[in-house]
This record gives C-alpha cells, structure tokens and sequence, in this order.
C-alpha cells in the first residue's frame, strides 16, 4: 500500500550521515526532497558521496545517522515495502553471464513480483524499447559493453518503477551510446512523466540534456541544488557564452570595454569565450559584428558550473 | 511465504540454467569420474571383502559431495557477491532467504541425481547387495550431510576478499574434508586425540551412517539426528554472511 499522495514529495532525505568503519564520512548531513515526476541529477567529484547516497536510497547500505523516507515508509527501518516500486541501475557489477538477455530481464521482472503474462509482455515491451529485440537471444557474455548497459537499464526499467536510480548509467560507454542512452531515457519520461529519476553522472553535458534539477555534492555535503539555470546563474554570474578566434580579442574586448558591457574572457587555444548577461547580448554581438561575424553563441556548459562550484567551495574554505 | 518460495524456485531456475554453459563439465565431475573409479577399483579388485568395498562406496559419495558442494556453493555465492550479481537480487522484492533456498536447492537438486545414479551402479560394479529403501535412505542421508556441506561453502563464499581465495580455500578445504573423513577407512584407525575433528565433520557422521546401514542392515536413528544437529548450525554460520544490506 503506497501511503503518499501525488505531487507531493516522494524522496525525503533528513540529515544523513553515513561515515564507514575507517572513519571516512561519505555522507555530511545530507537534507533534499526529490518529488514525484522529477528528474535529479547528483553529481559532484570522484568520492564525493555519490554512489554512498544513491545505495542508501536503494536500502541497500545502512546510514549511520539520519532518516530517509520513500513513498512515505521509512527504509532505514525495513526498505523492504519500496522495493516493487524501485528500479535501480548500478554504476558496477556484472550480470548473470549464461542468460540470455531475454531470459535475464524476464527472470527479474518475476523477482520484482511480476506475473508470468505481465513480465513476458513487459520484457518484451523494453527489449523492443531498447532495441535490443535482434539480441534477445544472445547470451549476455556475447555482448558489448554498451548493449550490456542496456540490459542494465531493462532491468531496472522492467516492473515500471515509480522511481528509477541510474548510478553513472553511461560510464565506459562510447559517445553514440551515450547519445542512444539518453535518448530512451528521454523516451521513457515522455511515456511516463510521474516516473521519478534520479540520475549520477560525471558527463555532465548528459545532465543539461535530461535534468530538471541539480545537486551538487562534494566531500559528503550538498553544496548546491537547483534548476539548470537557477544553478548557472548562481554559480557563474553569466548565462552566455559567446565564442570566437582569438586574434579579435583585443579589438572586442576594448569595444566592449567603451560600451561598459561586464564580462568575463576565457581563453582556449585558438579561441576565446566571451561570458556576459544576457541583458548585454545584443551589445556585445552588435559590437563584435564589427570585427567577425564567425561567432557562436550559446550557454555556459554545465562543467563550467561544476569547475565553478568547487572552486567556490575552495574558496570559502 | 509464497513469494519467498516462489522467487526461490525463479532463482533456482536462474541457477540451473548455469548448466547449459557448463554441462560437459558437470557430467564430468558428478557423474563421470565417480562412475569410472567405481569401474577401475571393480576390475582392480574383485577379491575384496565387503568392508573394503563399503568403505570405497561411503568414500565416493563423501568425496563426490564434498568436491561438487562445497566448490560450487562457495564459488557461486562468491562470484555474485564479488561480481555484484547480488546488487540485482538486493535491490529487488526478494527475501534473502528465497536466495539462500535458491542457490541451496539447485545444489541439492545436482546431489539428488549423483546418489540415484551412483549408488546402484556402484553396488552392482562391486556386487554390494542394496535394495531401493537403503537407496533412499543413503540419499536422505547425503543430503542432510550436504546441508552442512553448503554451510562450509557459504562460509567462504561469503567471507573471502577475492574469488581467488574462494577458490583456492574451496579446492583445498573440499579435499581436506573428504580425505579427513573416515570413509575409506575406519575410524578407529584414526588416533583417538584426532577423533573429536572428525567427529566435527559431518561427514563422518553420514559415512558412520552409511557403512552401518551396508554392514550390518542397521538404520542408526540417533545417529542421523546427530548429523541433523551438526548440519544447522553449519548452516546458520554460512548463511549469516549473506549481508542484503550493508553497514
């Protein structure tokens, strides 16, 4: 019996500790609230507690100190009641080699308490989903990486979940793979927009493409969380970037300069990102129309972010 | 309960299927090599007396137990808790003990075939007189001696830091236990200050068991409620390793 109302907060993470028997602290007091319907991504840098929040959202380590409640029970007293309700894509692990990917997502489906008909029907449904119909068949140790990952996320997707955890779901996986990931995971949500993802990642162009909402977290702690844009402008003072060669750099900065538009220059070979307020936008282009029309202009990339916040993070320590 | 039982057999089936990848292998091994010694030591010696004989036969089936239980639970287990195949399990509906049914079962399914078939082509080969009762008996017997023997398995396959130390501790220990088990050879031939070792492995219990049922028609009731005592907390210990979350 699912004890929560729509629309209403179906992760709710109070104070979460989580410290190991050596003494490392993975999780600092970790409060978010995740609602139904919404897409997170958590990222931060290598060790900053990621994978160690995400396994205790699954129930599958214990915090330390702290409550997490999901769909309304308390998991750190028995995770057990959520677990029909969750799908969970881990960053590591193997599957079970000699299955077949069919007989691999139809046995799970089964253990995620399926019926015979349903789970048939809905292993078919996701192999099809993620075009892995022509390899139903193969044995999973017949298969590369990025169809491996695919099984990763039939899985996890089998028992339509109400929330999905995909842990670092496109690591090892090449650039088109990643592409086709992302694009079924768009698929999925647009199907199902109550579908609650929660998402880890170090590609973070990926979070940009799918996200509705940021956390960051770093050395155990959340040191920020919004929206995409919310998130750039807080951390950047920015929200365009205009790119062009280098050699203008001179001549626009000092158009610029007279017009008394603020901005920053970054400078990356043979280029230079110009970054400024969107209320300066038409100035700036009209005055480096002047010089170069062989201009791009876009938004700042979400590593320009993640590099902001932890350099912001160094500097109030 | 029906879904403990239901996942379990799901689990069993998972595990069985296992079998297609390394069948040759498992005939090989449970069947094959226990046939053909049974054939050899048949030709090599036709003279022997009953005891012998006995004793070869009580010998097989430890060893054979020993050999296909505690390689397989152990390295099972120890590949999907090192391997992450567990992750699935765990983070799915299932019962913790629909998996140790699970992986238990299938190896008690693989004992169940090596006893009915071995035992009869054994005492034919070496012309032990057996009817069907002691058959069924021997086999009870084996795979109560077998629960135990999971337990030990368990214990590694649950424990070890790498898959090659489950490896290496369930080729050794696997010998070990069949060797040190007085199958072969009676038990008052082993020195009384090594007795009680024995007496710890459930094996002995089985093989007392066994060569008491061939020799002298006895079914040893208290006996067997020994080895039933012995096995669990084999059992319980090798079990309580399964850690479905983790601290």
């Amino acid at each position: 019996m699912v004890k929560y109302s729509a629309n209403r907060e179906i992760i709710v993470v109070k104070d979460l500790v989580k410290r190991y028997a050596n003494g490392v602290i993975a999780n600092d007091h970790i409060n978010m609230k995740i609602k139904e319907g919404e897409i997170v991504g958590i990222i931060g840098p290598n060790g900053a507690g990621k994978t160690t929040l995400i396994k205790q959202l699954t129930g599958e380590l214990l915090p330390t100190e702290g409550d997490i409640h999901i769909m309304g029970f308390n998991i750190i007293e028995d995770p057990s009641p959520i677990k029909p309700f969750i799908g969970v894509c881990p960053q590591e692990g193997n599957l079970i080699h000699y299955l077949t990917v069919w007989e691999h997502i139809y046995y799970f489906a089964r253990l995620k308490g399926l019926s015979k008909e349903k789970a048939r029907k809905n292993t078919d449904e996701i192999l099809k989903m993620l075009n892995l119909k022509t390899h139903r068949k193969k044995r999973i140790n017949e298969l590369s990486g990025g169809l491996k990952r695919r099984v990763f996320v039939g899985i996890s997707l089998v028992n339509e979940p109400r929330i999905v955890f995909l842990d670092e779901p496109t690591a090892g996986l090449d650039p088109i793979s990643r592409m086709d990931f992302w694009r079924t995971i768009k698929k999925i949500t647009r199907s199902n927009p109550e579908t609650t993802i929660i998402i880890t990642t170090h590609y973070l162009e990926e979070l940009d493409y799918i996200s509705d909402r940021l956390i960051f977290l770093n050395n155990g702690k959340i040191v920020l969380e919004g929206n995409i844009e919310e998130v750039r402008k807080l951390i950047l003072d920015y929200d365009i970037k205009i790119t062009l060669s280098k050699k203008f750099k001179d001549l626009v900065m000092k158009a610029l300069m007279r017009e008394g538009v603020m901005c920053k220059i970054k400078e990356e070979r043979n280029k230079i990102h110009i970054l400024l307020s969107k209320k300066d936008i038409s100035t700036a282009i009209s005055e480096i129309a002047r010089f170069t029309s062989d201009i791009v202009v876009s938004s700042p990339t979400l590593d320009e972010v993640f590099i902001g916040v932890i350099e912001n993070e160094k500097n109030n320590n | 309960m029906k879904k403990i039982i239901t996942d379990a057999i799901i689990i069993s089936k998972i595990n069985i299927l296992s079998l297609r990848e390394s069948l040759t292998a498992f005939v090989i091994i449970s069947l094959f090599i226990p046939l053909g010694m049974t054939y050899l030591i048949s030709l090599a010696s036709p003279n022997w007396d009953l005891i012998t004989k006995v004793n070869y036969l009580t010998g097989m089936l430890v060893l054979s137990s020993s050999l296909t239980i505690i390689n397989g639970i152990g390295q099972f287990i120890g590949q999907d808790r090192l391997g992450g195949i567990i992750s699935w399990y765990r983070t799915s509906p299932v019962h913790p003990l629909s998996y140790i049914l699970g992986v238990t079962s299938t190896y008690l399914i693989s004992i169940l075939i090596e006893c009915i078939i071995l035992i009869p082509i054994a005492s034919i080969l070496w012309r032990i007189p057996f009817n069907i009762i002691n058959i069924g008996i021997i086999t009870l017997v084996v795979i109560v001696q077998s629960l135990a023997l999971i337990g030990i398995g368990a214990v590694i396959g649950t424990r070890a830091k790498n898959i090659q130390t489950v490896s290496a501790l369930t080729n050794v220990l696997s010998f070990v236990i069949a060797f040190a088990t007085p199958a072969y050879y009676s038990i008052s031939a082993v020195p009384e200050k090594f007795r009680l070792i024995c007496y710890i492995l459930p094996t002995t219990e089985a093989s007392l068991f066994i060569k008491n049922l061939y020799l002298h028609g006895v079914v040893d009731v208290p006996l067997l409620i020994i080895l039933i005592l012995i096995s669990i907390p084999y059992l319980l210990i090798g079990f309580i390793g399964i850690k479905w979350r983790e601290k």
